[in-house]
């Protein structure tokens, strides 16, 4: 036990990185599961981070409920989003998305409340180990409960052909809308527990990088599958720290490993079979 | 309010050029009709134009004397139309039951195994694993589990656009039987088809398509005897 406790003592706040991590790259998967582009996950994180933040602070609210409202407001936003770019597909929805992130980004930059470029401090630091991977555990058998659903069908029909799709009855509109909104929600309990793990958030946090990590953690891990993605967040998370030796090749790694995903497992890593059939 | 799907003066345009010019046909619960015409004389878009798929510039589109002009495409599926097509869209990344249970997805609960191979019989595929992936059966399997798929939903209307299409004349027979167990069961049948023979042995009625206006509406024997169709369509033997 000592061990494990020495453990925890010297990599706590990697550990909880891989907790979050792993919320956010289920929340993206959810939507590329449905064959959906959709990058605006930073941003709901963002938004998300910040209302929780000023709950705490300016509100002296808990954690629990500046999580829940925080992420009720993520959704609302995700929801929001999924109206102007319902007809937006592949490239373009990608473009409209991460373009909203920015938007997100740039207004928390220069609005007073959220403290401007140098962003919220101060913020009690009670999103602990428990709370991030309960978050985790809980998020995950909801999503394995919701994967035996008809809903879950539907979205895998419309990643596959949305025409095809629509002829069976399925609603695809509805489906784009709920998986960008189930996302925010996912996205925004990471923003919460991200803000409360950390003291202090500045939009900086919430751009494009953030977003772009994600979307590698997602690739590497499989797109299709939202166990893949979490391993994936999972594994890049650790990986710079265990080559933290490498120095300044340590993107160079990063990058390699990318590359040798996409052309050698492009399914991901839950998608690579030891044995194949015929 | 009449049993069947009812096409009444239906019109498409696509920009200045008319697909459909008012073209009007009736379908009846357990019948085979026929839909044939040379390429790009409509047929397609009558299909399209039915499910929702592109919007009627004039003209109704009634199910069971039901309007559905203007109602979105996944609605009218639900409300009893199944379609296959020309260019098979099954979802290939997914297994043969997966298919299925899509094809049963506005259907109340969900698809037991038995009642999924009991579809594959229907359809003549019973050889076919559940646990097969679609895009990797071979094109004539493909073409009759999409004839599944539109079964599972249970429809009061089936479009089959060309089922044929890449058939063998063996295969082609047995599509035969396969729309006529399928009319037998209560099911109304738009049958798209090139294959004259099948058109003849499947069909009770046969509506002929030409530049988008209906030239003729008859039985088989009628629609072969007729000169417009022989003109624009069947064509003459050489002598």
């Amino acid at each position: 036990m000592t061990v494990l406790a020495e453990f925890y003592a010297a990599h706590s706040k990697l550990i909880d990185q891989v907790g979050l991590d792993a919320l956010l790259a289920l929340s993206l998967s959810i939507s590329l599961q449905a064959g959906q582009l959709a990058l605006a996950q930073a941003a709901f994180m963002g938004v998300a981070a910040y209302i929780s933040a000023i709950l705490a602070l300016n509100a002296h609210w808990s954690l629990l409920p500046a999580m829940l409202v925080a992420a009720l407001c993520s959704t609302i936003v995700a929801g929001l989003l999924a109206l102007p770019v319902r007809r937006l597909r592949g490239i373009f929805l990608a473009i409209a998305t991460i373009a909203f992130g920015e938007i997100v980004r740039i207004v928390a930059n220069n609005l007073q409340i959220s403290g401007g470029a140098e962003g919220l401090s101060g913020i009690p630091p009670d999103a602990t180990t428990p709370w991030i991977y309960g978050t985790l555990i809980l998020v995950a058998i909801g999503l394995w409960l919701f994967s035996r659903t008809k809903f879950a069908l539907a979205i895998a029909l419309v990643r596959e052909d949305e025409n095809a799709a629509r002829s069976v009855g399925v609603d695809v509109g509805f489906v784009r809308f709920t998986t960008l909104a189930m996302g925010g929600a996912i996205a925004g309990l990471a923003g919460a527990l991200y803000a409360h793990s950390n003291f202090f958030i500045t939009p900086a946090d919430f751009g494009f990088g953030r977003m772009e990590q994600i979307l590698v953690w997602c690739v590497i891990g499989g797109i299709t599958s939202p166990l893949g993605a979490a391993i994936g967040a999972a594994l890049l998370t650790i990986l710079p720290e265990a080559i933290r030796f490498l120095a300044d090749y340590r993107d160079f790694v990063n990058g390699a490993i990318l590359l040798v995903v996409v052309l050698f497992a492009p399914r991901g890593l839950a998608g690579i079979r030891l044995w194949r059939r015929g | 309010m009449s049993a069947g799907l009812q096409l009444a003066g239906v019109t498409v345009a696509y920009g200045g050029v008319r697909a459909l010019a008012s073209a009007t046909l009736e379908v009846a619960p357990g019948s085979v009709l026929g839909l044939i015409g040379p390429n790009g004389a409509g047929k397609t878009t009558l299909i399209n134009a039915t499910t929702g798929i592109v919007p009627l510039a004039a003209g109704s589109v009634r199910l069971n004397g039901r309007d559905l002009r203007g109602v979105a495409p996944h609605r009218i599926a639900r409300a009893g139309i199944a379609r296959t097509y020309q260019n098979i869209r099954l979802f290939a990344a997914l297994d043969v039951f997966a298919n299925l249970a899509a094809g049963a997805f506005a259907r109340p609960g969900r698809l037991a195994a038995a009642h999924a191979q009991a579809l594959l019989e229907r359809a003549g595929i019973a050889h076919v694993p559940l646990a097969a992936r679609a895009g990797a059966l071979p094109y004539g399997d493909q073409r009759r589990l999409e004839i599944a798929r539109a079964l599972a939903a249970e429809p009061s209307i089936v479009m089959l656009d060309e089922p044929a299409a890449g058939m063998n004349p063996t295969e082609t027979a047995h599509l035969v039987d396969t729309i006529r167990a399928i009319a037998a069961s209560g099911i109304g049948v738009l049958l798209i088809e090139h294959d004259m023979s099948l058109v003849r042995a499947a069909c009770d009625r046969i509506v002929v398509l030409n530049f988008g206006e209906v030239i003729a509406t008859g039985t088989p024997d009628e629609i072969v005897a007729d000169p417009a169709v022989i003109e624009a369509y069947l064509g003459t033997e050489s002598v």
